[in-house]
């Protein structure tokens, strides 16, 4: 496992993927459900900000995972298979929304989804998370593409970032930067910090 | 001190949970996803693109990727794959209600077509020509050929 000196905080243990791999090149159901699991959430996030329908959407994670399995025996470097993953989930993207005519709004805010509160939960902390989210659809859509891929779980090294964004290494961490500082004084989430910058 | 400590990396946990909470993963997404990677083609041949009415053919050739592209009005898409045993000519109308083909060398055997949903079965005729009705979306074709299984790629439509 790499570990980047930028990447953020926290997070669940990664999987294996490399052993997930060579499990699943074998034709072993657990660990195709695995990876399956392992990887849905960063496939999923990763195609928040193409402006797809939900319909659209759930497709292209489809495909993506079509990708992963048919291809499982040509994927060279098994360890960095999030990126790999990533990456062919935004082409799919393009693919789909090429197939419909359509170009990519570059400011186009994502869809708002209604979800049930859980009530195990204290309000607060959703009213937090929620606002927050709030604040994060008003972004601008390269800052909501650079914070998808760097709050993606399982974490992305910065160096895969920078080539999926198509990006300078060097420039991942001011855009991070000046990102979250539109983040922190948004007006839906800045009620929510003391001492939010003017 | 704030409740939330606002540090850099406190403010991408948080903005983590809060995508993940407000974009939760369909149920029904994973279920499709987990039936895909079950889909057994191990002992199956893949076979190889070599012509997409709707793809340049210089670039099928460099990228053996059947979603490129596809450009103009809706029409009939013609597919175009083989192994060094047998070729299968494809073609999908644009309504996307079915798949319409035939093998060659001619011969009658059984195919399947997985789709995302249910699997759509048929049998060539003595010609190599068989005709599946199914839904629109992705698919793939499975050719139980006397002398081993031959398998499509996933094709996008």
């Amino acid at each position: 496992m790499r570990v980047a000196a930028d990447d953020p905080g926290g997070g669940a243990a990664r999987p294996d993927f490399a052993e997930l791999v060579k499990l699943a090149r074998d034709g072993d159901a657990a660990a195709k459900e695995a990876l399956v699991d392992g990887l849905q959430r960063l496939v999923w996030h990763t195609l928040g900000d193409f402006g797809l329908s939900k319909d659209d959407r759930q497709d292209v994670f489809a495909a993506t995972f079509c990708r992963l399995f048919e291809r499982l025996d040509t994927i060279r470097e098994p360890e960095r298979l999030p990126g790999w993953v990533a990456t062919t989930a935004r082409n799919e993207a393009r693919t789909l929304l090429r197939a419909r005519g359509r170009v990519i709004v570059s400011d186009e805010p994502i869809e708002r989804e209604d979800t049930e509160p859980s009530t195990d939960e204290r309000l607060v902390d959703r009213e937090v998370r929620t606002a927050l989210h709030a604040a994060f659809r008003g972004l601008p859509r390269n800052c909501r593409e650079l914070l998808r891929l760097v709050t993606a779980v399982p974490r992305l090294p910065y160096e895969e970032i920078a080539e999926l964004l198509s990006m300078p290494h060097g420039s991942i961490g001011p855009t991070r930067q000046r990102c979250l500082d539109r983040l922190r004084n948004a007006p839906e989430f800045r009620p929510f910090i003391e001492g939010g910058r003017p | 001190m704030s409740p939330f400590d606002l540090s850099d990396d406190a403010l991408l946990a948080l903005l983590s949970e809060s995508i993940h909470e407000a974009e939760p993963v369909p149920a029904a997404a994973v279920s499709v996803a987990k039936a895909i990677a079950q889909m057994s083609d191990v002992d199956s041949e893949l076979a190889g693109l070599v012509a997409d009415s709707l793809v340049d053919d210089a670039t099928v050739l460099l990228r053996h990727d059947v979603t490129m592209e596809p450009q103009g009005e809706p029409s009939d898409r013609l597919l175009t794959f083989a192994t060094p045993q047998l070729s299968v000519d494809l073609d999908l109308p644009a309504d996307g209600l079915s798949v319409v083909g035939a093998i060659t060398p001619p011969m009658s055997v059984d195919v399947d077509l997985d789709t995302a949903g249910p699997t759509v079965s048929g049998r060539t005729d003595e010609l190599g020509r068989f005709h599946l009705t199914t839904g629109p979306g992705r698919c793939r074709l499975r050719i139980h050929a006397h002398d081993g299984a031959v398998i499509t790629p996933w094709i996008t439509r």
